[in-house]
């Protein structure tokens, strides 16, 4: 697909949600979701040639986003004074009021503990992906695909327990 | 859990510190396993060209035997040539990268293949130029008359050295000495080659095949 810069950022702003969530569900630091959401945007911006139009520009994102982020490693050495959006956010220190908030918290605090390809079926989960459309992404049976699903989201269940939270 | 209350908190969520930027050229370069290696590899064989170019200028710093010198510069020219032939091979390669769009599971194959081409293909540019290193550091001392080295009772040193080591006029044992000596050299050579790649650029390979493993059920 032959498409301008302009055109390419201004569908990027279009759909920035996807990328946004790609780098929130994958690193918990401010300085890692920057690293990755433009790396993101680079791939995105080197692979448009190979986007053919045949599904969703925003499938097609949603795609690349997730690979980078797969592929992503964030730095071995952190930078001082850079902290966690949690530890921003007041979620060890500050008691929190709202329920839904909480729930949140709770859940990236959890996905933390899931490997890179549990993300990945969380997070499609999430977005509404029916188990062929995981599967296709992913590049796994459906079979296999049914089998993950179901062991992630005992996985995660277990992990928000022991977290002391019940949603 | 509710995946859809979930769902609708993320999308509640601010975006925070993140922004799309107003053209591509504010974006930094990438920062993939891939494209980090292949950086680092490109300036280590640049650096390697560049040592070869300047081993060149030995000879005019030291009175070498004419025969000594234009040996050296044919073994340097050679280095020198495979170097450059590697690095015009590698710049083709270096440019290509798999697809990113594919299926996780084939972007993550394609990335461990990519990366284990990248570093065979490092290791033997490396290897193959310093493996004649050897040969030309010889040619480079006795031919200046500045070594002189003593095997058993024989004393060799200066231009009688050059010319008994480089028209094998010696004995077989003496032959089999140095032959011995060139392949500890070239072992040590491609130990260390090996080893300080596999031990810089080989972890990228290990994350991505342990991501690999995660796919399996």
């Amino acid at each position: 697909m032959q498409i301008t810069e302009e055109a390419f950022l201004a569908a990027i702003n279009q759909h920035k949600g996807i990328l946004y969530k790609v780098s929130r569900m994958y690193f918990d630091t401010l300085e890692d979701q920057q690293d990755l959401f433009q790396e993101i945007i680079i791939q995105l911006w080197n692979s448009i040639g190979s986007f053919k139009g045949t599904s969703e520009l925003s499938s097609w994102m949603y795609r690349v986003a997730l690979n980078t982020a797969i592929v992503f490693f964030k730095k071995e050495k952190k930078k001082p004074g850079r902290e966690s959006l949690f530890e921003n956010d007041g979620f060890a220190d500050e008691a929190y009021d709202d329920h839904k908030d909480q729930q949140l918290a709770h859940f990236y605090e959890a996905v933390k503990k899931l490997n890179k390809i549990e993300k990945a079926i969380i997070l499609q989960l999430v977005e509404g992906f029916s188990g062929k459309e995981i599967a296709q992404n992913l590049g796994m049976s459906e079979g296999n695909i049914r089998v993950k699903t179901k062991r992630t989201k005992e996985k995660l269940q277990n992990i928000i327990k022991t977290q002391g939270y019940e949603s | 859990m509710n995946l859809d209350e979930i769902k609708k908190k993320m999308e509640a969520e601010g975006m925070k510190d993140l922004s799309v930027p107003t053209n591509i050229k504010q974006l930094e370069k990438s920062k993939l396993p891939i494209q980090k290696v292949r950086k680092s590899m490109r300036s280590e064989i640049i650096t390697q060209l560049v040592i070869i170019v300047l081993f060149f200028a030995a000879p005019l710093m030291l009175e070498m035997h004419q025969m000594a010198k234009g040996l050296y510069f044919i073994l340097q020219f050679i280095t020198a040539l495979i170097t450059l032939l590697y690095i015009a091979k590698m710049t083709w390669f270096l440019n290509k990268t798999s697809s990113i769009s594919g299926s996780s599971r084939d972007t993550v194959i394609g990335f461990i293949h990519d990366l284990k081409l990248t570093l065979e293909v490092y290791k033997t540019a490396i290897i193959a130029g310093s493996l004649i290193l050897p040969l030309s550091v010889a040619a480079l001392f006795s031919g200046s008359g500045k070594l002189s080295i003593s095997i058993g009772r024989i004393q060799l040193g200066g231009e009688d050295l050059f010319f008994k080591l480089f028209s094998l006029d010696m004995s077989a044992k003496y032959l089999l000495i140095c032959i011995g000596i060139y392949l500890i050299v070239a072992a040590i050579i491609y130990y260390t080659t090996v080893k300080w790649a596999d031990g810089l650029y080989g972890i990228h390979i290990n994350k991505l095949e342990e991501t690999l493993q995660e796919f399996e059920v």
